[in-house]
């Protein structure tokens, strides 16, 4: 076994503590290193743990905000993408709550809506293994697909991720491994010689 | 997951890491930035802005002032 890199995508792309300074000043410019750095990577989290390009937007939206009115309560010492990234998954976490309560009361009255058919991660898709990759992760439980997301994908660490999610780091460990161990069941569930073949 | 872990499948640890990064569109991302540069900016009251509650005590106390004198004026023979 080796040691597990950062994400070489992840590690370029963090702001100074210089930004930070002038983002707690209440600096436009500031917020827009900021905004142009996590903007994308924060999307396509919520993408992922939504799995709905609409919900999001929405809540990209809303942690954008939400940065905009605290900037000037953050501390020196504040990891400004560990905060956005938090601050996004706690809304998603209480959106779906609530979507979970219309979607049984929607159920109840048979009005249901039908998924959209093609989401813009199936069109982002380069290959055959994305698109896989990207359905197995989809198809992980949101416990599991976050932790994965944050640690594999964003290249945080088991302790940054334990703060985020108020987890420890033993319990964020163990949900990495089993989501780990799920996408790569999956993975070799649907290669040429897998379990169907 | 940074040093601090081991990777027992370094395959797919590089395929979740270079997993395509789907943005928003460009317009709503423009709009999103000045909308929240705008909340940013209001976080930061002006003069003006600093003012407004006295310039409305004053504005309301001028105005009881104009209907006493209006009701005093009414009533005088």
């Amino acid at each position: 076994m080796r040691s597990r890199e950062v994400p070489e995508r992840a590690r370029r792309e963090t702001v100074t503590d210089d930004v930070v300074a002038r983002l707690r000043a209440g600096e436009a410019a500031a917020f827009g290193v900021v905004y142009e750095t996590y903007r994308a990577r924060v999307y396509a989290f919520l993408l992922r743990l939504s799995g709905d390009a609409h919900t999001a937007s929405d809540l990209a939206q809303e942690t954008w905000l939400r940065l905009a009115a605290s900037a000037m309560r953050l501390t020196p010492e504040t990891d400004v993408g560990a905060w956005l990234f938090t601050v996004a998954r706690n809304l998603h976490r209480s959106q779906r709550r609530w979507t979970l309560l219309d979607r049984d009361r929607l159920a109840a009255l048979g009005l249901m809506a039908p998924r959209a058919a093609a989401s813009p991660l199936d069109e982002a898709a380069r290959d055959q293994l994305t698109r896989k990759l990207e359905h197995a992760l989809a198809a992980l439980p949101v416990r599991l697909r976050e932790v994965v997301l944050l640690s594999t994908v964003e290249g945080f660490s088991a302790p940054e991720v334990a703060r985020m999610l108020q987890l420890a780091p033993a319990a964020v460990r163990q949900r990495l491994s089993r989501g780990r161990a799920l996408l790569r069941a999956a993975l070799d569930h649907d290669a040429p010689g897998g379990d169907d073949a | 997951m940074r040093d601090d872990d081991t990777d027992d499948d370094p395959a797919l640890s590089r395929a979740l890491a270079e997993l395509p990064r789907v943005d928003m569109p460009k317009l709503a991302a423009r709009a999103l930035r000045v909308r929240a540069e705008r909340r940013l900016d209001g976080r930061r009251p002006g003069w003006l802005a600093r003012q407004e509650p006295r310039v409305l005590v004053a504005l309301s106390a001028a105005q009881l002032v104009w209907a006493v004198l209006r009701v005093l004026d009414l009533a005088a023979p």
